[in-house]
């Protein structure tokens, strides 16, 4: 009787093993199409047109990657995906994407549509970069030619990350950028992508500036360098140059100077006076003097404190500089000032929200800055040159 | 038949990991967006009268569970008639329960299976632990808990680079109403839940343990609770208000060096394991209060009925997901009111008038 049993569960658990071991809906790698960065034009049959990178997978015995662009057309950016499936033949899959790349175009008209889907759908992520096209259209960057690895999307990933060590774009995810969208009292951004010349006149996907939105519309583009201000401004510094021009003895001749910035903190608060709101930004930066490209002694203690005072102002002067163009140009509040009030000043900010768009244009803001020069590397005097 | 006993170690145990149970993944709190943990602190302390209620009527009639309670209290009819309504409460709890397990899976994980599959799969593990009896489910939880607890720890401190301290301010921005209306959900899912164990706990050894069990219970499952929805708020800000499973997702953002990512499967693993104790626990108790009323010698020979019949029920007791959530926290602390509350008070104090008489008729034979 024993035995029997015994052999019966043997048979049963062995028939299982074979009847109730499968994938419902189960799918094998070679036929994925991993997409690894995606573009969004405005289509010319459909309203949308969607370009993505996809990752080519070659069998052999070293995994070869390959990069493919493909594009479909659709109303919604679900319906562009799944209709990459007349063109592929294969249903793109999408948890490997790092970057939606938005034309100037459509996102002036507003961005909402195209971050929806992302961080709705369970199989796409949410932490995707958001970028800009400064191009005509944002499939263009995906036509450049890739420099290091194979694909494109991955490699404006890497800049995006590597920007930490930069600070010329502001890295922006697209669930973050959601948040901004909801809270009070701040405006998102985003990186900004073009294409960059290269040797030999081939063009390379390139990331630098920042993008304004107002709410999700997309309102202008800055530069680099005032990308580099913002970030000052909105205390997200964590690296980069801060690089100037001195006077130096002769006086036709003037000094490069790098600073490597280690640390840099920003107390950004509001100070309230009756019915008006100042802001005061504090920013503090430890930074090595990395390049010093004149004799002047600019490391012994008198010459340090003239580097010191004269870096800080030329620091203060730029960021009032892009606060004030922030202001009057896109009269957004990019910086997250409202922000400020809204968490730690609750009751006032009641009072102001309402026409905080309007305030922040002609707000006031005093910038202070400090600079710790902590070591200038491994020199410890100017070069010199032989005089005579 | 032997008679079940349970340690006050494994007591608890049960206790915490049902409490976290469906919490864990729908989140508390409801409309309180970044006071939402405030919401649950609050939640806790209103607990704390009727946890007490609940070991009171426990310590009273030691050794008998709410079916015999009732019972000796309102009498064959009436009591039978009260046993019903817990009953049917445990049996719905269960449900819902199983629907959770069977939205999340099918939301976040397969949405091309269908949700039955999975409720069913759930559902046979259940009748499964129940059919061993409660002394089973006591030891298999004092050896998952650790589990549960390092695996949610290990998650928090990998999450402290995703968090950010502002999404916390400004503290009591929504409105009183929102942040009680919050309180008020939390009280009823999870804490008050615990009533179910009325009908668990006749398996304790001595008179001392309902009020060590529910407290230190209710408690380290509130604090996991109050943790995880901070670190919540902390990693998804306002965007948390929206989503269905923000446990879920807050936990997917984690990536630390490109190498330790996507380990939102770990929520999955926690939850799975609660989600099977807290349906297995209901199961028991409705299992328990059928046999009762119907007078049946031994609770087994209906688990397996009343857990297909829960499942089923899981299967058409919502339409879709929204109503499921807006059930969760706009409707169900209204509805539970009764069977966590108001019930609980009235057989607290008969059962005390009743206590006088029975030790003065001992006295007087």
């Amino acid at each position: 009787m024993r035995n029997v049993k015994l052999i019966l569960l043997a048979i049963i658990i062995l028939i299982n093993s074979f009847v109730t071991t499968a994938c419902w809906n189960y799918r094998e790698v070679e036929n994925l199409a991993i997409v690894a960065g995606a573009a969004v034009d405005k289509g010319e049959k459909a309203r949308y047109k969607l370009t993505v990178e996809i990752v080519k997978i070659a069998a052999g015995n070293d995994a070869i990657t390959e990069s493919k662009l493909m594009s479909a057309e659709g109303d919604t950016i679900f319906d562009c995906a799944r209709n990459a499936i007349s063109v592929s033949g294969k249903r793109l899959y999408w948890s490997h994407n790092k970057i939606l790349i938005i034309s100037k175009e459509i996102a002036e008209k507003g961005v909402i549509e195209m971050i929806d889907w992302f961080n709705r759908d369970s199989e796409t992520r949410a932490n995707v970069h958001l970028a800009i096209s400064t191009e005509n259209t944002a499939e263009d960057i995906f036509k450049g030619k890739e420099v290091i690895q194979s694909i494109k999307a991955f490699e404006m990933e890497e800049m995006l990350k590597n920007e930490d060590a930069l600070s010329k774009a502001p890295r922006t995810e697209v669930w973050e950028f959601a948040n901004n969208m909801a809270e009070e009292g701040i405006y998102g951004c985003a990186a900004a992508v073009k294409l960059q010349k290269m040797d030999g006149g081939e063009k390379t996907p390139a990331v630098g500036g920042t993008a304004i939105f107002r709410g999700d519309k997309l309102i202008g583009i800055v530069g680099e360098e005032e990308t580099k201000d913002i970030l000052f401004a909105q205390d997200n510094i964590k690296g980069g140059l801060l690089v100037e021009t001195v006077k130096g003895k002769d006086k036709d001749r003037e000094i490069p100077i790098s600073f490597e910035i280690f640390k840099s903190k920003t107390k950004i608060e509001p100070v309230f006076n009756k019915n008006q709101v100042k802001m005061n930004v504090d920013i503090e930066t430890t930074v090595t003097l990395a390049e010093l490209g004149g004799c002047k002694d600019f490391i012994g203690k008198k010459g340090r404190e003239e580097l010191v005072k004269l870096s800080e102002t030329i620091l203060k002067e730029r960021v009032e500089k892009t606060i004030k163009k922030i202001q009057q140009e896109y009269g957004t509040d990019v910086f997250g000032f409202g922000k400020r009030i809204y968490e730690n000043h609750y009751k006032e900010w009641q009072k102001i929200k309402d026409n905080w768009d309007e305030n922040f244009k002609n707000l006031q803001v005093n910038v202070k800055t400090k600079i710790i020069i902590k070591n200038s590397a491994m020199l410890s005097k100017p070069l010199e040159v032989r005089k005579n | 038949m032997r008679k079940e006993v349970i340690t006050d170690k494994e007591a608890i145990c049960i206790l915490i990991i049902f409490t976290i149970g469906s919490t864990l993944i729908l989140g508390i709190g409801g409309d309180a967006k970044n006071d939402r943990w405030i919401s649950g602190v609050i939640g806790l302390v209103l607990a704390i009268p009727f946890l007490l209620i609940y070991a009171r009527i426990q310590t009273i009639f030691q050794g008998r569970d709410i079916f015999d309670i009732l019972i000796i209290l309102l009498g064959k009819i009436g009591g039978r008639f009260v046993a019903v309504i817990y009953v049917w409460y445990a049996f719905h709890l269960g449900a819902m329960v199983i629907r959770n397990f069977g939205e999340f899976v099918n939301v976040v994980v397969m949405p091309e299976t269908p949700m039955f599959v999975l409720m069913v799969t759930i559902g046979a593990v259940a009748i499964m632990a129940v059919k061993l009896g409660i002394e089973v489910i006591g030891r298999t939880c004092a050896y998952l808990l650790p589990i549960l607890v390092v695996i949610i720890i290990i998650v928090q401190f990998l999450g402290i680079s995703e968090m950010k301290a502002n999404h916390l301010k400004p503290f009591f921005s929504s409105t009183i109403t929102s942040i009680l209306d919050g309180a008020f959900s939390s009280f009823a899912f999870p804490f008050a839940e615990s009533v179910v164990f009325l009908g668990v706990f006749f398996t304790l050894k001595t008179k001392k343990s309902p009020y060590r069990v529910y407290f230190y219970g209710v408690f380290l499952a509130g604090l996991l609770i109050i943790a995880i929805t901070i670190r919540n708020i902390l990693i998804l800000g306002p965007l948390g208000t929206s989503l269905y499973f923000p446990s879920h997702v807050a936990v997917s953002r984690i990536s630390i060096g490109e190498f330790l990512q996507r380990i939102e499967v770990s929520v999955a693993f926690v939850f799975g394991v609660a989600a099977l104790i807290k349906i297995s626990i209901c199961l028991f108790v409705t299992a328990k209060g059928v046999a009762k009323v119907c007078n049946l010698n031994d609770y087994r020979s209906v688990v397996i009925q009343l857990g297909l019949l829960m499942v089923y029920f899981a299967q058409f007791i919502y339409k879709d997901i929204m109503t499921m959530s807006d059930w969760a926290f706009k409707i169900y602390p209204f509805y539970a009111l009764p069977f966590q509350a108001i019930l609980p008070v009235f057989i607290w104090i008969m059962a005390e008038i009743k206590k006088n008489k029975i030790t003065a008729k001992k006295q007087i034979a």
